[in-house]
C-alpha cells in the first residue's frame, strides 16, 4: 500500500530518478542521507505535529468553555474556524509525511573529481552543482539531537554574499544561494576530507580566475618581451659604437 | 525579429559530451527564445493571484515576447523587457555554482530554471535561464566551460592563452640570448679600445 502510494505520488510529481554525475567527471561517489535522518526529521515533524495538536486543543477549550456563556455576535464564524483549522490539520497529516518520506528518499549526493552534485526535494526540486576550484569553505555541523543518532550535515560554501532566498516548497529555510548542504550523512567526515583533499590542489582564490592564468606568463606576450628587445637593440648599438671608436682609436 | 531559434531535433542530435564543442547549441555564437510553454507557466503561476492576475501577466507576457538568450564562446547573455530594459551578461568562468530546479507544475511543463550564480553578495541568482529546452543539456554545457571542471592541462588547449605565451616565452628567451651575446661582444671590444690610446 504504502509503495504504491509513493509510486503514484513520484509519478504526479514527475520526479526523475538518480541525478546524471557531472558530465566528464570520473571516480564518482554516491552518497545518500543516513536511515536516521529520516528518524531526525520524523522527530521534528512530530513535535511541530504535537504543537499544532496543542493549540488547536487549547483554541477548542477557549471556545468551549470561555465563550459558551458570553454571547457574541458571530458566533458561527468562531465555529467555522475551529471545524476548519481541525480538518486542514487532519488533512495535511498523510500529505506532510508523505512529503517527509520522499525528502529523505530523494537525496543524492555526488562527489566526482572535480565537482560536487546535491539533488534534493520532491515537489520543488534542487540539483546543485558546484566545482573544487570554488568551494570556499566547509563546515560540519551537528546537534544534539543529531549527535545522539551519529548523523550531521556538511554545509560547503562558495564565494558570495548574500542574504537567502525566499522558501519556494521544497528546500529547507534560510539556506542561501551559495551553499550546499549534505543533509544528514553519517561519514561527514568522509565527505569532508574527501572535499578538502581537492580543494587543496587548487591554490588560487577561486574566485572565478581563468584556469590559464597561473601556467600563463601574463607580461610573456607584452610588455616584458618588447623591453628585451628593446634592450637587445640598445646593446647591439653600444657594441657597433664601441667597435667603431676602437677601430678610429687605433 | 532576426533570432534563430534551432529545432528540437538538432538541439537534440548536436549535445554533445566534449567540454569545446557547441553543447546543446547547435553553434555558437546562438541566440534562442524562450518555448511557449513558458507563458503557459508563467500564466498558470500568474492565475494563483486570482483576481490580480493580470496585473501579473500582463508583465510577463511582455518578459516572456521580449526575452533572448545570446551564448557565445565568452560567456552568455539574457536580455529582456519593453519599457524597462535589461540585460545581464557573465562569463563562463566566473560561474560559481549552477543549480537546476524545477517545481512539479514546471516539470509537467517539461520545463526548468538554470540558476547561475557569480561572487557577487546577491541574494538572488545572478541569471536565471528560464523557457529553454533541454535545460540539462544546457546545464551541462555551462558547467564544462566553468572553472574546475577541466583539468589545468586540459584547459591550456591550442587556441589558449596559454600556448600564446609559451610561444612569447622561447621568443624571449631568445631574445634574452642575443642581447647576453652582443654584451658579451661589447666586452671583448672594451680592452682593446682602452689600449689603444695610450698604445
Amino acid at each position: 500500500m504504502a509503495e504504491r502510494i509513493r509510486a503514484v505520488l513520484l509519478k504526479i510529481l514527475r520526479v526523475p530518478g538518480a541525478p546524471d554525475p557531472p558530465s566528464g567527471s570520473r571516480q564518482v561517489r554516491i552518497f545518500r542521507a543516513a536511515p536516521n535522518y529520516y528518524r531526525y526529521r520524523l522527530s521534528l515533524w512530530l513535535v511541530a505535529q504535537i504543537g499544532a495538536l496543542a493549540g488547536l486543543v487549547f483554541g477548542f477549550l477557549a471556545i468551549t468553555r470561555v465563550f459558551a456563556d458570553v454571547e457574541i455576535v458571530g458566533a458561527w464564524i468562531v465555529q467555522i474556524v475551529e471545524i476548519g483549522a481541525w480538518a486542514v490539520f487532519v488533512a495535511q497529516l498523510p500529505f506532510s509525511y508523505a512529503l517527509l518520506r520522499l525528502d529523505f528518499e530523494m537525496r543524492w549526493y555526488l562527489l566526482s573529481d572535480r565537482s560536487l552534485r546535491i539533488r534534493e526535494g520532491t515537489v520543488s526540486l534542487r540539483e546543485k552543482t558546484m566545482t573544487y576550484a570554488n568551494v570556499q569553505q566547509i563546515t560540519v555541523r551537528q546537534n544534539p539531537l543529531q549527535r545522539f543518532l551519529g548523523i550531521a550535515d556538511v554545509q560547503v560554501r562558495s564565494a558570495g554574499g548574500g542574504g537567502s532566498e525566499p522558501n519556494k516548497g521544497g528546500g529547507h529555510v534560510g539556506e542561501s544561494m551559495h551553499e550546499a548542504w549534505f543533509r544528514g550523512v553519517d561519514d561527514p567526515e568522509e565527505i569532508r576530507t574527501a572535499i578538502r583533499e581537492r580543494v587543496r590542489q587548487h591554490r588560487d582564490a577561486g574566485l572565478g580566475d581563468p584556469d590559464e592564468a597561473i601556467r600563463a606568463l601574463p607580461l610573456a606576450d607584452g610588455d616584458l618581451l618588447s623591453a628585451a628587445r628593446e634592450l637587445r637593440e640598445e646593446a647591439r648599438h653600444l657594441r657597433s659604437t664601441v667597435a667603431f671608436l676602437s677601430g678610429a682609436g687605433r | 525579429m532576426s533570432t534563430s531559434v534551432p529545432q528540437r531535433s538538432d538541439v537534440s542530435s548536436a549535445i554533445t559530451r566534449q567540454p569545446e564543442g557547441a553543447g546543446p547549441f547547435s553553434r555558437l555564437p546562438a541566440s534562442l527564445s524562450p518555448e511557449l510553454s513558458l507563458l503557459h507557466y508563467y500564466a498558470l503561476s500568474s492565475l494563483l493571484l486570482g483576481p490580480a492576475f493580470l496585473f501579473a501577466l500582463v508583465p510577463r507576457f511582455f518578459r516572456f515576447r521580449t526575452m533572448r538568450y545570446e551564448v557565445d564562446d565568452e560567456g552568455i547573455t539574457m536580455r529582456w523587457g519593453l519599457l524597462f530594459r535589461r540585460e545581464i551578461s557573465l562569463t563562463y568562468a566566473r560561474i560559481q555554482d549552477i543549480h537546476l530546479s524545477s517545481n512539479f507544475v514546471e516539470r509537467w511543463l517539461g520545463l526548468a530554471r538554470i540558476q547561475v550564480q557569480t561572487a557577487s553578495g546577491s541574494a538572488k541568482a545572478e541569471l536565471t535561464i528560464e523557457g529553454l529546452p533541454h535545460a540539462p543539456a544546457i546545464r551541462d554545457f555551462l558547467y564544462s566551460r566553468m572553472r574546475g571542471a577541466r583539468d589545468l592541462h586540459a584547459a591550456a588547449g591550442p587556441d589558449g592563452a596559454t600556448s600564446l605565451g609559451e610561444h612569447a616565452l622561447a621568443e624571449l628567451t631568445e631574445t634574452l640570448r642575443e642581447v647576453a651575446a652582443e654584451i658579451r661582444g661589447l666586452r671583448e671590444a672594451l680592452p682593446a679600445r682602452e689600449e689603444a690610446p695610450h698604445g
